[in-house]
């Protein structure tokens, strides 16, 4: 089991170097640099080239690509994510609050979405093909279809333009406390919720109608334990291993409804703090952020996967094997 | 005319022109002035302008890490253009300049007091320009800078700038305390009516007001916040209309027409705004080599017309095909009527009597309207015979692809651009040859505009500058460089009890010590 | 009378929304202590009678008639309550799959606690006592140890003694075995059965016992039902009704068993021709993949051994059966020889070449000519392809046929199989078991092999079926004289069809030889286990066999 969990670390510190080569190539083809777009066309109406040629080599963006990615990386394996390029700020001091907030987000979403889901996947399982399913399947649909920004911004329309309940627009500095982030992030997390409330219903609705058809159910039914049991206690801890399997696209969802949502809400998080590094050409934020968030995706799924082997002893036992 | 005599009016002329302002916001009393507004409450007023350098840092309150809007919040420069681009005194009192054009004196004002009651002198601006002339493209020209005595300094530009006034105007150029180089600004202290209280570049600054104000009675609010909302127009209105919100700044004019006729909205249209420029490259083969065919589409396009399809009746304005402002005093009305007929004789001279299909006119859309601009004018070309086929491009990395390597290569594509008002030396210095905005306009009238150009930089008299560039603009009249077809004016909204809160063609020239609530 | 079934009748509603039904009018009784088989083919509808025997129907189900009394209350009309009282404490069922039909992630001794502290409200403490004890009872050793394992470490032996400890639980009058040992070796089953018949004593329950083996119900029940189409058509005491079955199906389906032990050779021997063996495998040994953390230089743990040291050889036109229960190797072998795991050490010579090839690799002809047929046809034919072009391909591709005529074999083929050539246009999924089987042993000898391997072909089949496709691949055998290397768990089947046979146990042979010497003087006990194991009812109960017989050993 622990060298299933080695294995499955040494994996990911590969998957994370290639994503943030990856990355950086990505970057590198985007036209302009840090500098010509911290300019704007009034003063590079006034700079000659030269001034520019200056400017740029003050900046190290003469510097071979090669050379530049090799010293980034150097540093981010060491948890050192250099400078920006224009401010010369560390970018660890730029992105550790919005790095808090989107954790933060990530949370209360999943603190959310998990027992909402559960709920529903439940009521829409146990009574499959009737009227909960069909309601919960077809709003499910809907839900899973309406892009974050436009759920978002019908959200914002109803409860902080028409009935002004949330603010539509957060104004909370970066490093906000916690409490009052929470505050105005209910409509972010609804948001967010109601986009990934479908897809986890709808999953755990399968997993849960394919264990309430199991040989073993079927057992325990006709061994008279009772209806409550026999769902809680045999069904639904079975359904979630098929669920947790399909975490991955879940928290690869959650992320981008996050970097959405953040932008419709103006939220301090990562996801806007990537947009503007990627307007910006600030190479070593957006590599940060993305590296960030290559990290939380296989800390989610490494998450999942231990909660399988908590859930499933067939799975406990094959891990001690290989 | 003597120095002296030039010393004189130009004393004469700052004073007068700041007297007449005060006079008009109340601070100097007088028979028909207005009772003064009742002070108190606060504001808190977005801004949309996406600025890429600025709200950038997390490190400090200084000028240059701040949201380009808010700088007048909380410091002044030496010099401020009012709403009618006219220089205004503002921590300087007076300036002159040698014959040259190249020594600038420049004496300050007595008694103002930085946030912390330290008093500002010299000392401070020689310090804060020792700053700025390395780190802002506009206040490279300033070779040095020293102090005469406790109220007066010096500057010492690498060649003449009669305009350069201006450039202590511009929105980098604040007054801060004296300090080393790399610790200059970090401190949040200015002179300006208000004072930062609470701090985040990427999100907003609250501020209290500056009882030290060197504007006495000013400011009147109490508190003011502003909001970063840069790129996010669409999250600035929500906040307005939410009520989080009492002012936006720089709002696109698609956003205007859901506040139109309501009471509890006001809109305030700016003079004027950035203008579209449409670049005509000029390298071996391009169709814009001759001047009858870049003549021909100035005939053949009806800027009212587009003004009036786009913007409708408030929103834009026409200028006159070079960078400079039509609010601008220098400005010159552009003396050609819309003629098709004009259009298609200017084609015909030039060898294209069945009309011409120019290359692929790139434009991206920096503001929402931009795609709707070149539409309008594509349609109009085609009555005079000119084919101008149109691709949309995105913002993101638009100005380096339309460039491309044209500094070594000259070769650069037909595309849009933005132009932002500035005073006459910077805006017609736009169009010089080696600048790819002209075009790299070249031959006999190119040549001419930059000798004119370069008399008007070391002409002091103000009326003599003006005649040279009228010649200038009348050059640009016949030979066309470049089109500016139409501009935008800025726009804000408020919230109708709020008052004193004026708009301004450089937004980051807008001010905020008259607003008061209502 | 303990349980009196009236007329009952269970309807489902099919996928395409009609109400079918499944047990149409069937009444039965059932005295204390006493034991009732019901027989039957897939789809008879025993399984939902026998749910129905509980008051439970799965979803899409209903019990639209009839009456179940059980001591002389009709327990189709009680509430849900009192028939969820009645599950598990006074009738209680063994299911299907001992494999699936424990929850994977409860230990066993908490899917047995919950059924006594259920029925007879103790406490955790005295649940616990009382399920180990339960387990003691199924002749489980160290059953403490059991109490606290998940399924999965559990044999599918062990696994169906938790499944009947927890079905008698609470001591029910009545015990529901349905195809308790299907899914069972030959030898486990008979313990499982050993240990049924003796709990029913001790636990003084009566018998509900369905099965699709007569043969498993002669030796545990006095009385037969007959199940065909949700009716029952024959009932009657066990020995008398297989003495003299009144009903034509219940001869048929007699008749279709393969008998290990009937006398006379069942099938001619075929004379051998002399020639060189078609395949010779010598000294095969195949070890599982070794498995190890897929860290580079990381230690590794040796696999398994699936098969040691296996010779043996197969003659032109005849067939050697490969026996053995799960996980003795033989479908290792199988899959060695047709090329779709990696040969091990050892040598395996086709026809005189050598195969040490893994399939991909070797020549067209040489895939042509060893066919493989396996237990499961739905998972080997594509289900995306017509049976025409499933024909068609081995035709087209071995011998280049153009489309017409490739079609017009493959429809010969069909007919070859007792199949209408409208079958080409149908797909695999709207064939019965019996005729995607046919479906796939048609589709090896497209290819006119010399080799065909067949894995287990029979054993998802009924009895009836079974006995037709093992017919059809003897006669095309015949004609076309492919030799035949044909694996089964099942003594009669092998029989049936094979000249010589090897018994393999945990890679190992046990037994080798012509199948009339091993099958009439077995020289390992292994063998003579497995011959026990499948002996007919005939041999068991013979029609003057007292009731001691019963009481198996």
């Amino acid at each position: 089991m622990f060298a299933a969990i080695a294995r499955r670390i040494s994996l990911s510190f590969l998957i994370l170097i290639l994503v943030s080569l990856f990355v950086f190539l990505a970057t590198e083809v985007l036209p302009g640099d840090a500098l010509d777009v911290s300019l704007t066309d009034d003063d590079l109406a006034v700079l000659t080239p030269e001034q520019l040629a200056e400017m740029r080599a003050e900046l190290g963006l003469d510097r071979p690509a090669a050379v530049r990615y090799l010293s980034w990386l150097s540093g981010a394996l060491v948890g050192d994510f250099g400078n920006t390029i224009i401010t010369r700020a560390p970018v660890a001091d730029i992105i550790m609050g919005p790095l808090r907030n989107s954790i933060l987000l990530a949370l209360a979403t999943t603190a959310v979405a998990i027992p909402v889901a559960h709920f529903i996947g439940i009521l829409a399982a146990y009574w499959r093909d009737r009227a909960p399913d069909t309601i919960v399947s077809t709003s499910a649909i809907v839900g899973y279809s309406i892009p974050e920004f436009v759920s978002g911004n019908a959200l914002i329309l109803i409860f902080a333009i028409w009935l002004p309940i949330f603010p539509a627009t957060i104004v909370l500095y970066t490093d906000g406390p916690i409490l009052e982030m929470l505050a105005v992030s209910i409509l972010p997390v609804a948001t967010i919720v109601i986009g990934s409330i479908a897809y986890l219903s709808r999953l755990l609705r399968l997993g849960l109608v394919e264990a309430l058809v199991s040989d073993y159910v079927e057992r325990a039914r006709l061994a008279g334990v009772s209806e409550w049991r026999v769902v809680f206690t045999h069904a639904v801890p079975a359904s979630l291993v098929p669920t947790l399997n399909a975490a991955a696209l879940y928290v690869a969802g959650l992320l981008s409804g996050i970097v959405v949502v953040e932008k419709v809400f103006a939220y301090p998080g990562l996801g806007l703090e990537l947009i503007n590094a990627v307007l910006k050409r600030e190479v070593p934020v957006v590599q940060a952020t993305v590296f960030l968030g290559a990290v939380g995706v296989l800390l989610m799924n490494l998450l999942a996967d231990l909660s399988i082997i908590a859930l499933d002893p067939r799975v406990r036992r094959s891990a001690g094997r290989g | 005319m003597t120095t002296i005599s030039r010393r004189a009016v130009l004393k004469a002329s700052a004073w007068s022109a700041a007297a007449a302002y005060m006079a008009r916001v109340g601070i100097i009393d007088s028979a028909s002035a207005q009772p003064a507004p009742k002070p108190g409450g606060g504001l808190v007023y977005a801004v949309t302008s996406p600025n890429n350098r600025l709200g950038d840092a997390t490190n400090g309150l200084h000028p240059h890490n701040w949201i380009d809007l808010a700088n007048r919040t909380c410091y002044n420069a030496l010099v401020w253009v009012d709403e009618n681009l006219e220089l205004q005194p503002e921590l300087a009192t007076s300036w002159e300049a040698d014959d040259g054009q190249e020594v600038w004196e420049v004496d300050l004002r007595e008694g103002v007091e930085f946030h912390d009651g330290s008093e500002m002198t010299s000392k401070d601006v020689v310090s804060s320009f020792e700053f700025h002339r390395t780190e802002t493209s506009f206040a490279r020209q300033i070779a040095s800078v020293e102090a005469i005595g406790n109220h007066k300094v010096r500057f010492r530009l690498t060649e003449g700038n009669s305009e350069f006034p201006y450039i202590l105007a511009e929105y980098h150029c604040m007054i801060m305390p004296a300090a080393e180089p790399d610790k200059i600004g970090l401190s949040g202290i200015g002179t300006g009516p208000f004072k930062p209280v609470g701090f985040d570049p990427r999100r907003s600054i609250k501020m209290v007001a500056n009882e030290r104000y060197w504007r006495t009675g000013h400011p009147y609010l109490e508190t003011l916040e502003v909001v970063n909302r840069g790129g996010q127009m669409e999250g600035a209105v929500n906040g307005f209309l939410s009520g989080q919100f009492d002012a936006v700044t720089n709002i696109d004019p698609g956003f205007v027409r859901q506040f139109q006729g309501r009471d509890d909205t006001s809109i305030v249209y700016a003079s004027g705004g950035d203008q579209a420029l449409m670049i005509l490259p000029k390298y071996d083969g391009s169709p814009f080599n001759d001047k009858r065919v870049r003549q021909a589409i100035a005939a053949a396009i009806d800027r009212d017309r587009i003004a009036r399809i786009v913007y409708g009746s408030d929103g834009g304005w026409v200028g006159n095909d070079t960078p400079l402002a039509s609010s601008d005093p220098n400005f010159l009305a552009y003396p050609y009527k819309y003629d098709t007929e004009r259009a298609r004789a200017l084609l015909a001279e030039a060898g294209y009597p069945d009309g011409i299909t120019l290359p692929t006119f790139y434009f991206a859309p920096y503001w929402p309207e931009i795609p709707r601009i070149f539409q309008v004018m594509s349609e109009m070309l085609r009555e005079a015979g000119i084919t101008m086929p149109i691709e949309e491009r995105p913002n993101d990395g638009y100005r380096q692809w339309r460039v491309e390597d044209a500094e070594g290569t000259r070769k650069h594509r037909f595309a849009y651009g933005p132009v932002g008002i500035r005073n006459p030396g910077i805006s017609l210095y736009r169009m010089r040859p080696d600048n790819n905005e002209s075009g790299y306009w070249s031959g006999e009238s190119a040549e001419r505009y930059m000798e004119l150009y370069a008399k008007a930089l070391v002409t002091g008299d103000p009326s003599a500058r003006r005649e040279i560039y009228h010649e200038m603009q009348e050059i640009a009249f016949e030979d066309a460089p470049a089109i500016l077809p139409v501009g935008r004016r800025n726009i804000l909204i408020h919230k109708s009890n709020i008052a004193g809160l004026d708009n301004h063609p450089q937004a980051w020239s807008i001010r905020f010590d008259e607003v008061h609530r209502l | 009378m303990l349980l009196d079934v009236k007329n009952l009748t269970v309807g489902y509603r099919t996928d395409d929304r009609q109400f079918r039904i499944a047990v149409d009018g069937v009444s039965l009784a059932l005295d204390k202590g006493e034991t009732l088989g019901i027989a039957g083919e897939s789809g008879c509808g025993k399984t939902t009678l026998a749910r129905a025997l509980m008051a439970y129907t799965r979803p899409g189900s209903k019990i639209v008639g009839g009456n179940v009394f059980l001591d002389g209350t009709d327990i189709l009309a009680l509430p849900d309550r009192q028939k969820h009282a009645i599950r598990g404490s006074r009738i209680a069922m063994v299911p299907q799959n001992p494999l699936s039909s424990l929850t994977f992630h409860m230990r066993v001794g908490a899917q047995i606690d919950e059924i006594v502290c259920r029925h007879e409200g103790l406490s955790r403490r005295q649940a616990q006592e009382k399920s180990v004890a339960l387990l003691a009872a199924t002749g489980m050793p160290e059953p403490d140890a059991i109490y606290r394992r998940y399924p999965h470490e559990l044999s599918g032996g062990q696994r169906q003694r938790v499944v009947i400890a927890a079905a008698l639980a609470c001591r029910p009058g009545i015990l529901v075995l349905d195809e308790p040992t299907t899914a069972l070796d030959k030898t486990t089953e008979l313990r499982v059965l050993e240990l049924v018949s003796q709990l029913r004593e001790q636990f003084d329950t009566a018998l509900v016992y369905i099965s699709h083996d007569l043969n498993v119900i002669a030796r545990v029940c006095d009385r037969i039902c007959v199940m065909r189409d949700g009716r029952v058509i024959e009932a009657g005491d066990t020995r008398k009704t297989f003495a003299s079955p009144v009903h034509g199906y219940t001869r048929r389906l007699l008749d279709a068993i393969p008998r290990v032990n009937a006398s006379g050779p069942v099938r001619p021997l075929r004379a051998d021709s002399g020639e060189a063996p078609i395949l010779e495998v010598t000294n095969l040994k195949y070890r599982y993949p070794a498995t190890g953390l897929g860290i580079p230089f990381s230690p590794k743990k040796p696999g398994t051994l699936a098969v040691q040291d296996l010779s043996f050889s197969i003659n032109r036109g005849r067939t050697l059966g490969l026996v053995g229960e799960s996980g003795s190797g033989k479908s290792t072998v199988a899959s060695v020889i047709s090329g779709i795991i990696p040969p091990g050490s050892g040598k395996i010579a086709f026809d005189g070449v050598p195969l040490n090839r893994a399939a991909p690799e070797r020549p067209a002809d040489l895939r042509r000519r060893i066919q493989m047929v396996f237990q499961d046809p739905l998972s080997s034919l594509n289900p995306r392809l017509s049976i025409g072009r499933i024909l068609m391909r081995p035709l087209r591709v071995f011998f280049a046929m153009g489309h017409e005529e490739a079609r017009q074999e493959a429809a010969r083929l069909l007919e070859r199989m007792d199949m209408r050539a409208e079958l080409l246009d149908r797909f695999p999924r709207q064939l019965s078991g019996g005729q995607q089987q046919r479906v796939a042993l048609a589709r090896a000898f497209a290819a006119r092999p010399d080799l065909i391997i067949c894995d287990e072909v029979t054993s998802a089949l009924d009895v009836s079926v079974q006995a037709s496709v093992l017919d059809l691949l003897l006669s095309m055998q015949a004609e076309s004289g492919v030799s035949c290397l044909f694996i089964s768990h099942d003594l009669g089947v092998i029989k049936r069809v094979a000249d010589d046979v090897i018994v393999l146990q945990s890679g190992e042979v046990r037994d080798a030889g012509p199948t009339s010497d091993v099958f009439t003087a077995p020289s390992h006990p292994y063998t003579q286990l497995l011959l026990e194991a499948t002996r007919n009812v005939f041999d068991v109960r013979p029609a003057a066999s007292d009731e001691a017989a019963l009481a198996v050993q």
